[in-house]
């Protein structure tokens, strides 16, 4: 990073972004790091001026978010979505404030070296760029460098060694591997899933525990949509949603077989753990949980129908 | 929540949610909560108390552990009582004033 004047962060990821700042603050370059996701945008510029020795440097990431977020609250762009404007809104504004730092205004004609010229404290802060907000635009105060920053503190304890020799874990700092989705015994393969819907006399529910906008996308014919959002929200309603439709519709018989689909595999894995929860306070729910297809669509697609789409 | 302890005054409060915060608030970014002014205890109103609050009485997902840990907000929220961090405020010990407003930001990560 030595190479460089300035590191732009646009990571994605909590792991990647602590890895970042740390190097950046090791390396002693200033930093500007954006993030984006659906409809909105943060924006700081960190170790701003980097630590000199007449200077404690700016703040860090570590300062401003000590503690990783628990890795089942962090959304990614392909689950989450985003809007391409907003990721170029959020560049623009980057590339603004990467030419602040490296050519700041000059003042009294006389040349100023950047990070002379950003000793000129700017308050610490965070900006929101929120699209359907009014105003879509907020800078908010931060505090600032934080007093034993493991990173940018005088009493830093991450050090070029502990980054080089890998051992710091930043995975597991963040708990950010893919969750290992509990072991589902009851998953069978798009291929065996094929061979269900073909035989005939084997009437079943497929359940896409997708969000409806993916559902509204594509979908496997006569499947029908829960997302796993509103499953995990309120486990009971969904199954009494799901009852009722078995009990209105007079072509699917009590204790008709269930089988759940989603993208990749994993949130359907998720989904029948906690149907098969709630079967024990359940007992008269009027399905019969068989399982969830492994590896999701992609598989279906994969492995029976290349025409299937991908999205 | 019951606020029998005291006069039934209340503090009237924003509080507002991004990042995707608001999906645990039933999709609504902007909310006008009228806050006993007082806690379980008779003490004044104060953040703390206000995430309570928040928890029993607006939020509608059951997934809390999406808003708080361990008694206070979960690490990747940031919380800003007029747009300053709550660090600068004395954190969950904040008394809260009438109209003040508080926004809870959560992370985002991708790039």
């Amino acid at each position: 990073m030595r190479k460089y004047d300035l590191i732009l962060d646009c990571t994605d990821r909590p792991s990647t972004r602590y890895l970042v700042s740390d190097a950046a603050v090791l390396a002693g370059r200033p930093m500007v790091t954006a993030s984006a996701l659906r409809t909105d945008g943060q924006l700081m510029v960190l170790n701003n001026p980097p630590k000199g020795h007449d200077n404690p440097g700016g703040f860090c990431y570590r300062c401003v978010f000590p503690k990783s977020p628990p890795s089942e609250t962090v959304l990614s762009c392909g689950e989450g979505g985003i809007l391409g404007p907003v990721v170029g809104v959020m560049g623009v504004l980057m590339a603004m404030e990467a030419l602040k730092i490296l050519s700041p205004l000059l003042q009294e004609n006389e040349y100023q070296y950047p990070t002379e010229a950003s000793n000129d404290t700017v308050p610490p802060s965070l900006l929101l760029y929120s699209a359907y907000s009014n105003p879509p635009f907020r800078s908010i105060k931060l505090r600032g460098k934080r007093k034993g920053c493991p990173s940018c503190s005088d009493t830093a304890t991450i050090t070029e060694e502990s980054l080089g020799s890998a051992s710091l874990d930043y995975d597991a700092f963040c708990a950010s591997r893919s969750p290992a989705a509990p072991i589902s015994a009851n998953r069978i393969s798009a291929k065996e899933y094929s061979e269900i819907r073909k035989a005939t006399g084997s009437p079943h529910i497929l359940l896409d525990v997708r969000e409806k906008v993916q559902f509204d996308i594509c979908h496997l014919k006569g499947s029908m949509n829960l997302p796993y959002s509103e499953i995990s929200r309120n486990p009971e309603a969904s199954i009494d949603k799901l009852d009722d439709t078995i009990t209105s519709d007079p072509n699917i018989a009590d204790g008709v077989s269930l089988y759940l689909i989603c993208r990749y595999g994993n949130d359907s894995q998720l989904a029948a753990n906690k149907f098969k929860d709630l079967s024990r306070s359940r007992p008269d729910a009027k399905y019969d949980l068989m399982g969830d297809i492994s590896g999701g669509l992609r598989a279906w697609r994969q492995s029976v129908d290349p025409n299937f789409p991908e999205y | 929540m019951d606020t029998k302890s005291c006069d039934g005054a209340k503090v009237p409060v924003i509080v507002e949610f991004t990042g995707g915060l608001e999906s645990l608030f039933s999709d609504q970014r902007k909310h006008l909560v009228s806050l006993p002014s007082t806690d379980e205890n008779g003490q004044s109103a104060n953040l703390a108390f206000l995430v309570r609050y928040l928890c029993e009485n607006l939020m509608a997902d059951k997934r809390k552990e999406m808003f708080v840990m361990d008694g206070t907000v979960r690490p990747g929220i940031l919380v800003l009582i007029n747009d300053a961090d709550w660090e600068l405020e004395g954190e969950d010990q904040y008394e809260l004033k009438r109209n003040d407003n508080i926004l809870f930001v959560s992370t985002l990560h991708g790039g």
